[in-house]
């Protein structure tokens, strides 16, 4: 039953196995930490450290203007928004850039065609970045109208949303990987 | 025939839709163990510059992923210990204990402040402090065997 739900891509797997995993899902594995580690030094030690303050504030700019198009009355001070009742400050976790250098890697650790990988990357980015404006405008609504709820719905309701995001993205990709596998099989 | 046959097969296969109950049963006990586990290490983590935020959420995460995953509640508990050990080390490892000099907040005002000297010991503490987040999604790329969609998809159970 396990391998008839399996795909192209899958049925392709190679039959070493570590511990009952496919070796090439282990390597897939090694190959998303691999990227991820090389994105980690990308982004704080070669890049210009300027940047993180840079998406900071372009984070602040977005959460500010939606949540003035909300009817929430803000004011922006750089990475800080004063809202009515309570000042929310956008701080590096708040950027996505973790989560997104994660989804990054994931794509990148299949195997897969580099258009195919720069579809998912092309269309997955943007979706991280307006979930991550819409988890800001909602923080500072449930901050104006259920400040007694903030804190829960920011720190968990709020971040387990963006988990959801990246795992509905991944699949979202991953299924169109295996119709491209599915194509090439018929075609071959 | 056959096609009628693998259509069966496919709406056995996708039809049962996403186990609310286990990813409710789930999402109890792994918020549970973790905030058991969580609460004896928890200074340390603050004195590292986590906060809650790291691990409820992340808890919540863990349950509802291993609860809608079609497997057995073996490999599900397994899943979730193995998801929360993993985490666990990853935070214990960039906490004060091995790289002091630098915590969470650091890692958007430190870059711009790095030395020779200390540019080493900052990308060490900066893995510590992002892996916590990757190693746990290689975890669950291994035990969806890489494809999400098992996620939701109830066969081999």
């Amino acid at each position: 039953m396990r391998r008839e739900r399996g795909t192209v891509a899958r049925s392709n797997l190679k039959r070493d196995a570590y511990w009952g995993v496919d070796a090439e899902i282990v390597y897939t594995g090694l190959r998303l930490l691999g990227y991820y580690s090389a994105l980690t030094i990308i982004l704080l030690v070669i890049l210009p450290s300027g940047y993180i303050h840079a998406t900071q504030l372009l984070t602040a700019d977005g959460s500010a203007y939606l949540i003035g198009l909300a009817g929430i009355p803000v004011t922006q001070d750089g990475i800080l928004l004063h809202l009515p009742s309570i000042t929310l400050q956008i701080d590096f976790a708040c950027t996505a850039i973790t989560i997104m250098a994660l989804y990054v890697s994931l794509i990148l650790a299949y195997r897969a065609p580099w258009k195919l990988r720069l579809l998912g990357i092309g269309v997955g980015l943007p979706v991280i970045v307006v979930a991550n404006l819409a988890r800001i405008v909602a923080t500072a609504f449930t901050a104006e109208y259920a400040p007694n709820l903030m804190h829960t719905f920011h720190d968990y309701l709020f971040q387990v949303s963006m988990v959801v995001v990246a795992v509905a993205l991944w699949a979202w990709w991953f299924s169109a990987l295996n119709r491209a596998a599915v194509r090439e099989a018929t075609r071959g | 025939m056959a096609k009628k046959a693998q259509a069966s097969k496919r709406s056995e296969v996708t039809s049962a839709g996403v186990p609310l109950a286990d990813i409710a049963i789930l999402i109890g006990v792994t918020v549970m163990v973790s905030s058991a586990f969580f609460a004896n290490v928890r200074q340390v983590l603050i004195d590292a510059g986590y906060t809650s935020m790291s691990v409820g959420p992340f808890a919540l995460a863990l349950g509802l992923i291993a609860g809608a995953m079609g497997l057995g509640w073996r490999r599900k508990l397994v899943f979730a210990a193995a998801l929360v050990g993993v985490f666990a080390l990853m935070s214990l490892g960039g906490s004060v204990l091995w790289f002091g000099e630098f915590k969470f907040g650091d890692l958007a005002t430190a870059p711009a402040e790095l030395t020779a000297a200390t540019t080493l010991p900052f990308l060490v503490y900066a893995m510590f402090a992002f892996l916590p987040w990757a190693a746990p999604v290689v975890v669950l790329v291994w035990f969806l065997g890489g494809d999400p969609r098992a996620l939701w998809r109830r066969a081999g159970r």
